[in-house]
């Protein structure tokens, strides 16, 4: 270390550091400009002179380096009419609308002018021609108007990505900051990793309006697709895994936040891809696609040959206490099996002759091979969680009296119907019923040659696509029309291609027929509809004349689930329309009526997906372990990482293609009806997709600029 | 070495000769060694593009009475800078030539030019550069909403 003085202050810093760090460091503020943390020192703004005694002139308080016994002045008459003159020059040429700018408020000239007393006054204003070239790209707002040239951005370019996009050009005398040739940033290369964003002290660059979620801390916002996963997973470190070939390093970084990784990469609604800044660049569509970050999942898991995750993680001491989960579903295996890893000796308990709920129960093979699904829940069973099927629970009292906790993870396993006039025939199904039973070996025979499905939703879809491959003619009927249907577009795609007839925008009147013998649907045009959250129902505007018959042997509804709960005569808690709620405020949360008994996944949220009801084992598990007298922690890190910083040059970069997985054809798919519909990437595939990842997560370790009001000495 | 980059276009102080406009030269010299500056340092790039713009209303009969206070000023702070030796250099010589000729320089804020060239080809003085085109600076200060 070595000591020096600072304005009489003495201070210690460490050998080799500037001046200006040092004084920073120790909370006494210099102003400075084009300095940053996490950049190379260029000098340029000359706002950090100061005096050092011994030495002529001033010296830039970034270039002089500390010595021992050094004394350094850094307020005087003379050094903020240096500071003040250099700020006058450098707003010559700045515009003058604060308060119109996207960063008021928040810009460090701004700060800076306040702190040094400097407005637009004294100096001829100057007109900058070469600012506004080629400004327009995706994501990256550019009103380089405001630009002061202080090259922060060009450092995180050129020095901290190594991307080299941004540079200093000249035209006729007048220096900008522009990219080689003038290019536009989508044909000049840029990695659009925003550290030129990051860095920048005015408002010349800034994220576009609506790229990030303000609802969140701004930090994770950063990092969209990550802050979409209801589990948080940590997206951009596991596509980067799979881009250097680490494969168990990429698997191991999932199984952190979640336990079905595999299953996962099969079917997961992917709400990390509706997130993702890559849809906001390139040409293909009009906003680009995001990342296949689902499939990248996939392909890892299947990589995977080392498993070095499987000897890591947390593991604590056995603590004697008891708790009970009652359902095997993704949300009850998760939370079983973090609360066998806090300690607890966990029993599930599973109605179904099987683990799994609806992952091994509801979702057809062309979707989710079950022997994929078996493999991770055998990972959780091996770790110790105990289980007993065909244990259907029906009073969570008697439960709770065995044990020191229960978690109801029951999901929701029952079909509901709507209230129309012949739901009630012997040929009226609902589609959970109907998949438990094709994935249990029944025959769909009762179901005759055609039948019509009510609505449109993922189940919807399953059952559509799995009765179709059983021969049967599907016509699937549902209220939403376009974008509004619930289903994924993929599902919709490929099941009108294999065969199924859709109608949308129906309202469904009655089932036609005898209580022994359906023979039709009656259904009616809605031009719109509105749904009311509040009381349940839907009014609608009918299209006249519109009314028709869609000719079927059966009726399955598709059109919601519930607990069931309700359905035993004392299940021992307090329930609101079949869901567990919280006596305080009425409402289905995690806490439940009956002390010690804990509810969580779609038997409080209502049907959800795998990756949700995962999420929701890892909210509950906490508040189980400490009710048990537990710390509540979960997290663990599996897999140590770096980030590197230095993301290089990658010519075409926002123009590279996304690749998708190879889809079997219509014909292939019904030929073989239960084999996974796409083919995992190869690992050149693979690698390509992953290298297409922006790689938002780095601009999380640029350092945050302290403003002059944050500093104790100023 | 910087100065044989600027001066290779314009005369240097030791070579200048009888009728050269001193107010002209300097503009010259402070093009110049704008265009000699990467870009990267204030004083090179905002501190050469404001001396030439006052320095181009100067000879285009634009000036305010300040002006010539504003350039030493400017000169004066630019000279002794670490770190910008283009600018340094060249603003030690617009300052020598307003030490040295300091009522020519006056008189141009009277619109007058002892050597004839100023008034003649106004369109000259502020060419090039992009200078000229909104002189007037803004006057009353605090009204800048920063």
């Amino acid at each position: 270390m070595v000591k020096l003085y600072i304005d009489g202050r003495e201070i210690e810093a460490v050998e080799g550091q500037s001046v200006l760090d040092a004084a920073l460091a120790a909370d006494i503020y210099i102003p400075h400009l084009c300095s940053h943390p996490d950049l190379p020192v260029q000098s340029n703004c000359k706002l950090c002179v100061v005096n050092v005694e011994g030495e002529p002139g001033v010296q830039c308080s970034c270039e002089v380096k500390v010595r021992e016994g050094m004394r350094v002045t850094t307020r005087s008459e003379d050094l903020m009419h240096r500071r003040r003159l250099a700020m006058e020059l450098m707003l010559a040429g700045h515009p003058h609308d604060c308060t119109g700018c996207k960063r008021f408020g928040k810009c460090e000239l701004q700060t800076l002018m306040q702190y040094l007393s400097v407005v637009h006054a004294r100096m001829h204003h100057v007109i900058k021609n070469c600012n506004n070239i080629n400004t327009q790209n995706p994501i990256v707002n550019r009103e380089m108007e405001r630009c002061i040239q202080c090259g922060r951005c060009v450092r995180a370019c050129q020095d901290l990505r190594k991307a080299g996009v941004l540079q200093y050009n000249k035209k006729n005398g007048e220096t900008y900051v522009g990219t080689k040739n003038d290019l536009p940033l989508l044909d000049a290369g840029c990695r659009f990793c925003s550290a030129c964003v990051a860095v920048c002290p005015t408002g010349a660059l800034t994220d576009m309006v609506g790229m990030f979620r303000e609802d969140v801390p701004a930090d994770d916002a950063l990092v969209p697709c990550q802050v979409e996963c209801p589990a948080h997973i940590d997206i951009p470190a596991y596509i980067r895994a799979v881009k250097e070939g680490r494969y168990t390093d990429a698997v191991g970084i999932i199984r952190e936040k979640v336990t079905f990784p595999h299953t996962l990469g099969y079917i997961c609604n992917h709400l990390c891809q509706t997130g993702c800044k890559h849809k906001h660049v390139g040409p293909q569509s009009e906003e680009g696609p995001a990342l296949s970050i689902r499939d990248l999942k996939r392909f890892a898991v299947e990589n995977d040959k080392d498993q070095t995750w499987k000897t890591k993680g947390f593991r604590k001491p056995r603590t004697g206490k008891r708790v009970a989960v009652i359902g095997s579903g993704p949300c009850g295996m998760t939370t079983a099996y973090y609360l066998n890893k806090l300690g607890h000796d966990v029993t599930v308990y599973e109605k179904r002759p099987q683990l799994g709920g609806p992952m091994t129960s509801g979702m057809p093979a062309y979707r989710l091979p079950l022997e994929y699904v078996q493999e991770e829940l055998q990972y959780i069973v091996d770790s110790g969680v105990k289980y007993e099927l065909n244990r259907e629970i029906a009073d969570v009292a008697a439960l709770k009296a065995e044990n020191d906790a229960v978690v109801i993870c029951a999901g929701v396993s029952k079909g509901k119907k709507l209230p129309i006039p012949g739901s009630d025939f012997k040929q009226v199904y609902t589609a959970i019923d109907i998949l438990a039973e094709v994935h249990a070996g029944q025959s769909m025979e009762k179901l005759g040659k055609t039948v019509c499905i009510i609505g449109a939703g993922a189940v919807g879809y399953d059952c559509a696509r799995t009765l179709i491959r059983m021969g049967v003619n599907v016509n699937i009927a549902c209220l939403e029309k376009g974008d509004k249907i619930l289903a994924d577009k993929e599902d919709q795609d490929q099941g009108r291609e294999e065969g199924i007839v859709s109608y949308e925008g129906r309202s469904f009147e009655a089932i036609e027929g005898t209580p022994d013998q359906v023979t039709g649907l009656r259904v009616h045009t809605v031009i719109s509809s509105t749904y009311d959250k509040a009381t349940g129902r839907v009014t609608e505007v009918a299209e006249e004349g519109s009314q028709m018959v869609i000719p079927c042997d059966s009726v399955i509804f598709a059109t919601g689930q519930r607990p069931g709960l309700d359905d035993f005569e004392n299940f021992g808690i307090e329930l609101s329309r079949g869901f567990p709620i919280n006596p305080a405020n009425g409402k289905p949360e995690h806490v439940t009526s009956l002390n010690g008994v804990f509810a969580a996944g779609d038997v409080i949220t209502g049907i959800s997906f795998v990756i949700k009801a995962i999420a929701q084992a890892r909210e509950v598990v906490p508040i189980v372990d400490k009710y048990l007298g537990g710390d509540g922690v979960i997290d663990e890190t599996l897999v140590e990482r770096e980030r590197n910083p230095e993301i290089g040059e990658i010519q075409g970069f926002g123009m590279l293609p996304r690749v998708e997985m190879p889809l079997m054809s219509a014909a292939d798919r019904l030929a073989n009806p239960w084999k996974s519909v796409y083919t995992t990437y190869t690992c050149d595939e693979a690698k390509c997709e992953a290298t297409r990842c922006l790689q938002c997560d780095l601009r999380k370790d640029i350092a945050k600029t302290r403003l002059w009001t944050e500093y104790s000495i100023k | 070495m910087y100065r044989e980059e600027y001066y290779s276009e314009i005369p240097s102080r030791d070579t200048l000769v009888a009728g050269t406009c001193p107010v002209q030269w300097a503009l010259g010299v402070a093009r110049a060694a704008r265009e000699a500056s990467d870009g990267k340092n204030v004083m090179g790039r905002d501190g050469m593009t404001q001396l030439a713009q006052i320095l181009s209303d100067l000879t285009t009969g634009n000036a305010e009475d300040d002006d010539i206070e504003l350039v030493r000023e400017i000169c004066g702070v630019i000279t002794t800078t670490p770190g910008c030796e283009h600018s340094s250099a060249a603003a030690a010589d617009i300052l020598w030539s307003l030490e040295n000729n300091f009522m020519d320089w006056n008189n141009h804020r009277r619109k007058k030019c002892a050597c004839g060239v100023c008034w003649e080809n106004p369109a000259a003085s502020a060419a090039g550069t992009g200078e000229g085109r909104q002189r007037r600076r803004r006057r009353g200060g605090g009204s800048s909403e920063e």
